[in-house]
């Protein structure tokens, strides 16, 4: 695997990570 | 750069939560103050909202910084088709089906469609692209270390031709001047392997 498409992963890693989070982060300030 | 791109997702996601719970309750709410509020708003979701746009300028700012010298940057601009996509989703939903208790408004849906547009048109034109250029925004190629711009940019292959133009121009010259003597073998086979 290329080091640019590992990037590529980490970045919708991310993406997806921060989704959760703001999932969260919603639920802490909303309850 | 992997952490402000995780903050500039939760903040979006943020937003459109809060932007949920607000069109939840029709639309428009309001907290504080000396008036009778007619609807107070949903716990939370002004701090939310708040927090989802603070979070995300600052996010997006960051991640530019971070990402520019990699050559990553161009993921950005995904985040506005993104963003109005996701924002003018809500609007649709709830202006073609209100939530229980609100009246069925077409402003919604008229809202639904600009930001359809302000986030759909320049995705289009993304997808318009030339592949290569498309991909391009995501798959940069890895920036050279002399110029730390990117292969693309530069201009390396002219550059080469010219270079390997002139270096055979030389040697001709230098294989006039063996010829007619002005060089002898070894000067010769020496200035040829400096030029090479």
């Amino acid at each position: 695997m290329s080091p640019r498409a590992v990037m590529l992963v980490l970045m919708a890693l991310s993406i997806a990570g921060g989704i959760l989070l703001g999932m969260v982060f919603y639920d802490a300030v909303a309850s | 750069m992997l952490v402000s791109l995780a903050v500039l997702a939760a903040s979006m996601t943020s937003l459109f939560l809060g932007m949920r719970a607000v069109m939840e309750i029709g639309g428009s709410c309001a907290s504080g103050g000396p008036y009778v509020i007619a609807q107070e708003c949903p716990e939370g979701a002004g701090t939310a909202m708040m927090a989802g746009f603070l979070g995300m300028t600052l996010a997006a700012g960051t991640f530019v910084f971070a990402a520019w010298r990699l050559g990553y940057a161009g993921v950005l601009l995904l985040g506005w088709p993104a963003l109005f996509l996701s924002l003018g989703w809500n609007f649709f939903e709830y202006g073609v089906s209100p939530a229980e208790g609100q009246e069925d408004s077409g402003d919604f849906i008229f809202c639904g469609v600009l930001f359809a547009i302000m986030g759909g048109a320049p995705l289009l034109g993304f997808l318009a692209l030339q592949p290569r250029r498309f991909a391009a925004l995501f798959w940069p190629s890895p920036p050279s270390p002399a110029t730390g711009r990117s292969a693309e940019r530069d201009e390396r292959p002219r550059r080469r031709r010219r270079v390997s133009s002139f270096t055979a121009r030389e040697i001709e010259r230098l294989a006039a001047l063996h010829r007619e003597g002005a060089l002898t073998d070894d000067e010769f086979k020496r200035a040829k392997e400096k030029l090479l």
